[in-house]
């Protein structure tokens, strides 16, 4: 192999003359071009791909987000029949959830940081709400002991640490994809196709909701 | 050959991501729990189920596996430190692939003896058949009271059958169908004359013993072979222990965090 091409070249070069510079000019352009559009192609295709593995973990976090907000009215229900509730805490706990599924985030919005911190925010309120009920509850044993109001706080509970888990999740994914998105390689391929892509915003936990509402019985 | 301009272009593209990171910071997960490496379907770190219980549980278990397709996996972390039990759990989950790739249709459930927890994590693909509240059905009313009175062997091997009875599409919590005790068997009452006989036997054979060299000897070979053949009995059937249980080493199965939780 190498000695033909050692023998092509060096026989271009005896007499081919004038020809062959332009020749391998032009060979050499599209080796270039080749070269940095194949690897261009590949972080595009991983951005791509990286933007949908995100994509489909905020489905499973909007998806236990929304389990919670859907317990939220049978468990005001359970404990508004069996415990002589304090209405304020109850009254919370229904504003909070509907101020919380008042917000809707379309794919748009996952890289607009004021957009995600609104989300955050009414979701925390919920949490934060769900947990007061939750500790007031602690003061009646007849709620404690009701079967059906158990049963809420045990989904409750799951739910509660989907969404934990879901987040997790969550930020990975979305730090694999800024990661890959602000890498050299990925910034040129962004900026070369038109900036279809931006950097996604962690749904990060702050000190309110980190803790779920902890029951013990 | 490198100008000033690239030197920029270089240098502004370095500062972008630096800006992507300062930005937007790292959302830090939880500090990660380290299970032991899965090698069956029973890992019992702290040492708190006596062997026997262990391979029992085990077969068990490995039989449900290859026959029903499940994956109930125990773990018995010797502490969880600093961590939660959900967070132990949900890590030792994913770290072994517990259940079927794919499927996820695995459950793990960890008993921590130190700190007094306990915990059922589905895998994402049984989250229908076993919901979080028959798992916290589970914990409440079929382990804990277990744990509590300190029977903890069997308050894994009644929490276990009741999950593999929550997979299996039956109430975990009500008990298999009761079934008909075993009739006592009637002890046979010696009668006079059966005692008559057999104490004469045991006479003739003292005399005849005492009297004859040659009985003595037939005597005592019998006696020397039935020792020898219960000696060896024995031994035969505590050198087959070890293989049982299946080499179970995950699957590939996720959990998302189903389940539930409890203590004592």
């Amino acid at each position: 192999m190498k000695r033909v091409g050692s023998g092509q070249v060096g026989g271009g070069a005896s007499f081919a003359g004038a020809s062959f510079p332009r020749a391998s000019f032009l060979w050499v352009m599209i080796l270039a071009a080749l070269a940095f559009a194949l690897p261009g192609c590949q972080s595009y295709d991983e951005l791509v791909e990286k933007d949908q593995i995100a994509g489909e973990k905020w489905a499973n976090l909007e998806a236990a987000l929304q389990r919670r907000a859907d317990l939220v009215p049978n468990l005001v229900a359970t404990v508004k029949a069996s415990a002589k509730h304090e209405e304020s805490v109850l009254t919370a706990v229904t504003e909070a959830r509907a101020s919380a599924t008042q917000i809707k985030m379309s794919s748009d919005d996952l890289t607009d940081p004021a957009k995600m911190a609104a989300f955050q925010k009414a979701q925390e309120g919920l949490s934060g709400a769900l947990s007061r009920l939750l500790v007031a509850n602690e003061s009646y044993p007849d709620l404690k002991a009701n079967e059906s109001f158990r049963d809420l706080t045990a989904q409750l509970e799951g739910t509660e640490n989907r969404i934990l888990r879901a987040r997790e999740e969550y930020n990975a994914a979305v730090r694999d994809y800024n990661t890959a998105l602000g890498k050299v390689k990925g910034q040129a391929v962004n900026k070369a196709t038109g900036k279809p892509f931006a950097p996604r915003v962690f749904f990060a936990a702050t000190s309110g909701s980190q803790a779920a509402p902890a029951v013990s019985f | 050959m490198a100008t000033g301009r690239q030197r920029s272009i270089i240098a502004s593209l370095f500062a972008t991501l630096l800006s992507f990171v300062a930005l937007f910071g790292s959302a830090t997960a939880h500090a990660k729990h380290e299970p032991p490496p899965l090698r069956g379907h029973v890992v019992d770190a702290a040492g708190a189920l006596d062997a026997l219980t262990e391979r029992r549980l085990a077969d068990r278990l490995d039989a449900l596996r290859t026959q029903k397709g499940f994956a109930i996996v125990v773990y018995l972390p010797a502490t969880i430190g600093e961590l939660t039990i959900e967070d132990v759990a949900y890590d030792t989950f994913n770290a072994w692939g517990v259940g079927a790739g794919g499927k996820d249709d695995g459950v793990l459930l960890v008993v921590a003896p130190t700190e007094r927890k306990v915990r059922i994590e589905t895998g994402k693909g049984v989250g229908d058949r076993i919901t979080d509240v028959q798992s916290s059905r589970i914990i409440r009313e079929v382990m804990t009271p277990r744990l509590k009175a300190g029977d903890l062997p069997g308050a894994v091997e009644e929490g276990t059958k009741s999950i593999e009875r929550a997979l299996t599409g039956q109430d975990p919590v009500a008990g298999p169908p009761p079934q008909t005790a075993p009739k006592p068997r009637a002890r046979t009452e010696l009668t006079t004359t059966h005692k008559l006989v057999l104490g004469g036997i045991a006479l003739l054979v003292m005399i005849l013993s005492i009297v004859s060299r040659g009985f003595r000897h037939v005597m005592f070979a019998i006696l020397r072979g039935l020792l020898w053949a219960v000696f060896l009995g024995r031994g035969g059937g505590g050198g087959g222990g070890g293989g049982g249980g299946g080499s179970y080493g995950g699957g590939g199965g996720r959990s998302g965090g189903g389940g539930a939780s409890g203590g004592w």
